[in-house]
């Protein structure tokens, strides 16, 4: 969700210098929403996928320590009950790697799409 | 192949029918010969870049018609090529990758695309720069690549609507010069909106002033100074005459 309304906003920011130049060049609607549109909203949409990932997250592990038979959040709970020390540290150890990995790869992945722009990073 | 636009009794209110109506373009009658250099100047607010933009098709007059060989002009279209004011080089291409923007809409293969590439980004005097981003150059030089890829898009019209203004002097008239010598190895029509009456003098075969609220046109001045034209006719007699007269 908010991915959509940012990739619409970055749609609607799109100068319309560019749109216009693209169709004096001849491109048709379709060509100036792939070759316009969608570059210049890519901020837009790498932004609505930064928020994503990280509400994605927080919401997997805390549906999984209310309600899951299996799954990161359900083996904190778990350790959290039988008093597995151990456990619960090698569960919050492990939550904080991989969402640190799918940062660090999300931003090389950004830094490559935006290798054009004025504002990296 | 080059081509003749005809502007045909052409009126344009912004807001028709409403109480804040207001006629920018009014009864404007006026031919662009096939190959010519057309400058049409005049105060900002007297509409030529609405006329410009009505030329390409961006948007349709409430009355009246332009045509281009006799066909009526509806829509944007790759014959009618258009450089504008701002600064509209796509910031996520690579200059050579701008400058062989038309071509690839119409799919060219990646020999044609090199080719293409090579010959206009030469010729924009942006030999070495093809393959950096456009953050990484002048304005002056984000111009050329405008310029560049409008002409290697092969339009049989080239509108440019006051190009050159957000630069300096200098850089201008260098600007024109190699405008001019672009324009003498491959003739267009050109229809170029400016507000300097000296640098539409010294480009043009054909001068038009306008006059502001509503846009009317005011006075058509053919130019016959001799091509190529130099820097150094700007202080000639003739040149002078012309300028005073208007």
């Amino acid at each position: 969700m908010v991915c959509v309304v940012n990739v619409i906003a970055g749609m609607k920011n799109v100068p319309q210098v560019y749109v216009d130049a693209a169709s004096t060049m001849g491109a048709g609607r379709f060509q100036v929403f792939r070759t316009v549109a969608i570059p210049a909203a890519t901020p837009f949409i790498i932004t609505g996928y930064c928020i994503a990932l990280g509400a994605a997250w927080t919401t997997l592990v805390a549906s999984e320590l209310l309600a899951a038979q299996n799954g990161l959040g359900f083996l904190l709970q778990e350790g959290r009950r039988y008093f597995l020390t151990d456990q619960v540290m090698m569960i919050i150890t492990i939550i904080g790697c991989c969402a640190f990995i799918m940062d660090r790869l999300f931003r090389r992945f950004q830094a490559y799409l935006m290798r054009w722009s004025e504002a990296r990073e | 192949m080059m081509s003749a636009i005809r502007v045909d009794r052409l009126t344009h209110t912004f807001g028709k029918g409403t109480p804040s109506a207001i006629t920018v373009l009014d009864d404007i009658d006026i031919t662009f010969e096939s190959g010519s250099f057309n400058a049409i100047v005049g105060t900002s607010g007297c509409g030529k870049s609405t006329l410009l933009k009505m030329m390409a098709g961006l948007f349709e007059p409430s009355d009246g018609r332009m045509t281009l060989d006799g066909e009526v002009i509806r829509g944007t279209d790759r014959r009618r090529g258009m450089v504008f004011q701002q600064d509209a080089v796509f910031p996520w291409m690579t200059v050579a990758r701008n400058i062989s923007y038309g071509p690839r809409l119409r799919g060219a293969s990646a020999a044609e695309r090199r080719l293409v590439e090579e010959k206009w980004v030469d010729l924009v005097g942006l030999g070495g720069f093809a393959y950096r981003w456009p953050r990484e150059l002048s304005g002056g030089m984000r111009k050329r690549v405008d310029l560049g890829r409008v002409y290697a898009n092969d339009p049989d019209v080239l509108l440019m609507d006051e190009p050159f203004g957000a630069l300096d002097a200098q850089t201008k008239k260098r600007m024109q010069s190699d405008l001019l010598q672009a324009w003498s190895e491959s003739p267009k029509t050109v229809v170029f909106v400016m507000h300097d009456l000296e640098e539409a003098i010294f480009l043009a075969d054909q001068v038009i002033v306008m006059s502001a609220r509503p846009g009317r046109i005011r006075h058509v001045e053919p130019i016959d100074l001799t091509r190529p034209r130099t820097g150094d006719m700007r202080p000639a007699d003739e040149f002078i005459g012309i300028k005073r007269k208007l």
